[in-house]
Parts: C-alpha cells; sequence; structure tokens
C-alpha cells in the first residue's frame, strides 16, 4: 500500500515544520543561540520566555492540535468537509457566557480567570441544550447540525444584546477575545490545560477506523458493524468538550479546524487513523505560526490570531478551491 | 424456524403513521437467491431494512439463524449478513483497498490499526473480485460500475453468510448487470444466500431461484418465477397489463408490458 510510505514521509515533514513554527516562537528577533543561553540563566530574555514565549507556545500547539482533530472528527460524522469544531453551536454560547461575565463584572471578582471559566462554561451549556435536543433524534447528525446551528444563533443574538447595554470600554478585551488571543491567558492555566487537552485528544485517536465507517452514513455503517447513535453520541461530546477548552483557552479561532484537515485530505488521503494524527500535529504548526505572524507583521501592535488565521486560512482555502474545479 | 437463515413472523412496520410493512411472515432458507420485486413504495426497501436489522418492527420479529436480530451484537451481525443499500455516498476519496478494508471492520481486534491478516482478507478479495486494476485508485474517479464492484467486495470482505441488495444494478448498463448477476451467481453456487430487491422483473426471472411479489406491504405472491410472474399476479400488483413469454433459452418467464394505447378503451 503506497499511501503508507506517504504518510510516514509526510508526518516526517510535518513534525519538522512543528519544530521549526516553535524554534520561530521562542526564540523570534533573538535567535535559537540566544534563546538556549537565557532558558538556562536568568537574564530578562529567560523570564519572557518563562512567562510568555513557553506558556503562549504551548497554548497555541494544544489549541491549534485540538482544532484540526475535532474538524477532521466532526468533518467526518457530519459528512461535510466544511463542518468545523463550532458547528454545534459552542462558538455562541462561549461568547454569551464571556458578555455575560463582562457585563456582571465577574473580572473584577475572578480577574484572569472570568473569561477561560464562563467561555468554557457557556460553551458546554450550548452543548448541553444541543445533546438535550437530540435525545430524542437518537444523535442524528443532520438534526445535531440544525440544533447547533439555531442555539447558537440564539445566544449570538443574547451576546448582541448584552453588547447593546456595555460601554464601549468594556467591550474592548471581550471584542479581542472573540477575535481568538493567544495573549491574555493566565499561566496558571497551563498546567491543567495539559492534561485537560491531551485525554480528550488522544481518546479521539483511536477512532479512526470508526470514523472512516461513519463518513458512509448511518445506514451503511451500521451494516459494517458499528452501532452509529453510541458513537455519534461519544465523538461529538469528546470534540465539543475540546472545542470547548479551545474556546476557553483562546477565544473562537476560526479556519483552523476546517483548513487543516482539508489540506491534509489532499496529500495523505482521507484515511482517518492517519489523517486524525496528522491534523493534530499540521493545526498545532498552522496556529503556532500564525501567532508568529500575529505578533510580529504590524510589530508593535498586535493581531488577535484569529484574524491572522482567518485572513490566511481564508486565502489558502479560496486558492485550493478555485484550483480544485 | 427451524434451520431457516431468516425468520420473519407477523413483522408490522410503520414509518411515523403510514403503514409500510403490514404484517407479512415467511423464511429463507440457507443457499437461496431470492428477489424481492413489486411497485414503487410497495416496502421493498424496508423489507431489506428489516431484514439488516436496521429497521426494528413495531410487531413481530426478524430472526437470523434463530435468533432474534435485537439480540446480535452489531459487530456480531455485521459478521453474518452484508448490506449493500441503495446509495452509500461518502465525501472522502478512499482509496479501493481503503474502502474494502472497511469491510473487516467486524473482525478486527485492535483499536487502531488493521490487522496484517485483515490485509491480506482483503488482497484476496481484489483478486476474486478481478479488480486488481483499481487498486490505488480513490472511489470517486470510478465509474459506477466499476465502483459496484468495489462496494460489493467490501461486503464480501465481510465475509457474510447472506447478502443483501437493494437494487443494486439499476443504474448500470447491460453488461455491467450482466457482470454483476455473474458474480452474484458465482457467490450463491457457493453457498452465500442472496436476497435482493430488484425492478427489473426479468433480470429477476433470470436469475432468482425465489421471488416474492411485495405490494402496499404485503406479500402478494412467493416462489419460483414461473408461478410468481403470471400475468395476474402483475397486473394486480403494479396495476399495468402486461404479456408473460417465455425466454426460449432459459425457459424462464419474460415481461412485457402493454401500452394502453393497444387497449382499446
Amino acid at each position: 500500500m503506497r499511501r503508507k510510505q506517504k504518510s510516514v514521509v509526510v508526518l516526517t515533514i510535518l513534525v519538522c515544520l512543528l519544530l521549526v513554527s516553535i524554534l520561530l516562537s521562542l526564540a523570534y528577533g533573538k535567535g535559537i543561540g540566544v534563546m538556549f543561553h537565557s532558558f538556562f540563566n536568568n537574564d530578562g530574555f529567560g523570564l519572557i520566555l518563562r512567562k510568555i514565549r513557553i506558556p503562549r507556545t504551548i497554548i497555541a500547539f494544544l489549541v491549534g492540535g485540538s482544532l484540526g482533530v475535532c474538524g477532521v472528527t466532526l468533518q467526518s460524522i457530519l459528512r461535510n468537509p466544511l463542518a468545523e469544531p463550532y458547528t454545534l453551536g459552542i462558538a455562541g454560547g462561549a461568547s454569551f457566557g464571556i458578555a455575560l461575565s463582562t457585563i456582571i463584572g465577574f473580572q473584577r471578582i475572578f480577574g484572569a480567570f472570568a473569561n477561560p471559566l464562563f467561555g468554557f462554561g457557556g460553551a458546554m451549556l450550548s452543548v448541553a441544550i444541543v445533546f438535550a435536543l437530540s435525545k430524542k433524534r437518537f444523535f442524528d447528525p443532520n438534526s445535531m447540525v440544525l440544533f447547533g446551528v439555531v442555539v447558537s444563533l440564539v445566544f449570538s443574538s443574547f451576546v448582541f444584546f448584552l453588547f447593546s447595554l456595555l460601554d464601549p470600554d468594556k467591550m474592548q478585551t471581550t471584542l479581542m477575545w472573540l477575535m481568538g488571543d493567544l495573549s491574555s491567558l493566565d499561566i496558571a492555566f497551563i498546567p491543567m490545560y495539559i492534561p485537560a487537552f491531551l485525554i480528550p485528544t488522544s481518546i479521539l485517536f483511536f477512532f479512526g477506523k470508526e470514523l472512516d465507517i461513519l463518513s458512509l452514513g448511518r445506514e451503511k455503517a451500521q451494516y459494517l458493524g458499528v452501532n452509529p447513535p453510541r458513537f455519534y453520541k461519544g465523538l461529538f461530546l469528546l470534540s465539543s468538550l475540546l472545542a470547548g477548552l479551545c474556546v476557553s483557552a483562546s477565544g473562537i479561532i476560526g479556519f483552523v479546524g476546517l483548513i487543516v484537515p482539508h489540506i491534509l485530505r489532499n496529500i495523505i488521503g482521507a484515511g482517518h487513523t492517519v489523517l486524525l494524527i496528522a491534523s493534530y500535529i499540521g493545526g498545532a504548526f498552522f496556529l503556532i505560526l500564525s501567532d508568529v505572524f500575529s505578533r510580529y507583521l504590524l510589530y508593535p501592535v498586535e493581531l488577535p490570531v484569529g484574524v491572522v488565521t482567518g485572513i490566511l486560512g481564508g486565502f489558502i482555502l479560496l486558492f485550493l478551491l478555485i484550483r480544485r474545479k | 424456524m427451524g434451520d431457516a437463515l431468516f425468520s420473519v413472523h407477523g413483522v408490522v412496520f410503520n414509518y411515523d403513521r403510514h403503514t409500510a410493512i403490514d404484517d407479512i411472515t415467511f423464511t429463507v432458507n440457507p443457499g437461496e437467491f431470492m428477489g424481492i420485486i413489486g411497485p414503487n413504495g410497495a416496502g421493498k426497501s424496508t423489507v431489506i431494512r428489516l431484514l439488516a436489522g436496521f429497521l426494528k418492527p413495531n410487531k413481530g420479529f426478524v430472526a437470523f439463524s434463530g435468533k432474534n436480530l435485537d439480540k446480535y451484537e452489531k459487530r456480531e451481525l455485521a459478521q453474518n449478513i452484508a448490506t449493500l443499500p441503495q446509495a452509500t455516498e461518502t465525501p472522502f476519496s478512499f482509496t479501493v483497498e481503503e474502502f474494502i478494508l472497511m469491510g473487516r471492520y467486524p473482525y478486527a481486534q485492535k483499536n487502531w490499526l488493521y490487522e496484517k491478516k485483515e490485509e491480506e482478507f482483503v488482497e484476496y478479495i481484489i483478486d476474486t473480485m478481478e479488480i486488481s486494476h483499481l487498486r490505488g485508485r480513490t472511489i470517486d474517479t470510478l465509474s459506477e460500475g466499476e465502483r459496484q464492484k468495489v462496494f460489493l467486495s467490501q461486503c464480501l470482505a465481510q465475509d457474510p453468510k447472506a447478502l443483501l441488495l437493494d437494487e443494486p444494478v439499476s443504474h448500470l448498463d447491460i453488461r455491467h448487470q450482466m457482470q454483476t448477476f455473474d458474480v452474484l451467481e458465482k457467490l450463491h453456487s457457493e453457498g452465500l444466500t442472496i436476497i435482493m430487491v430488484l425492478h427489473d422483473l426479468n433480470l429477476a426471472a433470470e436469475f432468482c431461484s425465489r421471488l416474492m411479489l411485495i405490494s402496499k406491504g404485503r406479500i402478494n405472491a412467493d416462489g419460483d418465477p414461473k408461478t410468481v410472474l403470471t400475468f395476474q399476479n402483475i397486473e394486480e400488483a403494479y396495476d399495468t397489463v402486461v404479456i408473460v413469454k417465455e425466454n426460449p433459452l432459459s425457459g424462464k418467464p419474460f415481461v412485457v408490458p402493454v401500452s394502453r394505447k393497444y387497449l382499446g378503451k
């Protein structure tokens, strides 16, 4: 099987790209020698590395990889290459949670913890609603998408409603966050986030075979020995949890979960076992690189990383779609 | 029940309020080659889905090898029954090998990759189905006829005792229709039980050893092609006038519908 050798080559290249992007993110403007020197010595740059650059790169890695894996999972279940991690209404719910915490003033009580906590809470609230609604339909993917879209729209409308009550100064941080922001996460979250992200992702890695089969549709999947409702439920839950964590860590970062699986599928093929791993590495690479752009493209002004992934990803996707014909 | 492969007893099935299957009872023995025929909306596909365990009867039961379908694990059932529904679509470009390998899922032991012996079984299927020239192609680049062979290969990779097919040839040209039936006849002669929904009465008569004519969710006639395909049975089920003749080569009946313009009033 020729695809196997190709997969190994592509995975190796991806790992190299990922390492380059990590080094770029850590050492930009200083050089690798200085970076290693500073890391082991307590100078000013060493402090920046430990307090800012390393945590930020870790979060970009975890979020980017997870968005890639979530995208692959949902695209298979929904049998739609345009599905993305936020398809089930997570973005709307998370924004609502953040807007609510801003208007009530929880930032004063929880400080830097407010956005991640309420973002995650809001995301899980919308997931819970979508699940409760989908139960009667045996977690049929099509109904779940519909419920997700509607729930997301309702929540977004509430967000605009809350915004219309807020004074513009307070909106600034919330807006930044809604556009996807890797700069404001408190590093105290990192030790918690690492296992919280890695456990659901590593579970998803083991469902490549089922994702292959589920992409043939519910009826055929059952004939091949998969129990669709059970897998729909479990896989939706895992990917929603992951997407909720992503949103809580860095706001809404679009296009990573869409474009990374799309490009990789064209290169290594549709088999999900390899695609999941490749999309994890590719997603991490893409987000870390976008974060480097967001920091230095208009230096000293920092862009929200979601804007960079949106513009970069949008153009790449457009290019691919036109070329495909 | 005895040693019947499928036993369908008193089955009623409703889609919401509409009754699709209205109290049917029949058995299928191992080694039968059975065609299910009948007009559009008669419930043919519903029968296949009930036999395959995708739909659950509202009343009555369906058993396979004497055991109610409910009692089977999905994987266990997939080791025994392979089903090819009318439309199988995927938005992704799997290779032919990847696609057929999915048929080994019911046997796969490990969670991650398929074992070597599963891949070897796929090689064996590719050889017997004579599709090695398609190896490495992705399924979205295949013609209808080639794709049907690959879909059938995926079913055979399940190494089933029974094969259920829902209109497997209706979108194929006559050459590919005959190729498909040649393959099915070969499999049947090797002991595989085949049940298929067919639109084409003449193909049904030619290849099936038993036909079941259903209309409005009930069984109108059941038996060998000669006893089922009488003009009375067909006219009653389809509400269409037909002429039934005998194929001089095979001795099987063939059916020609008659246009209204020749019927006078």
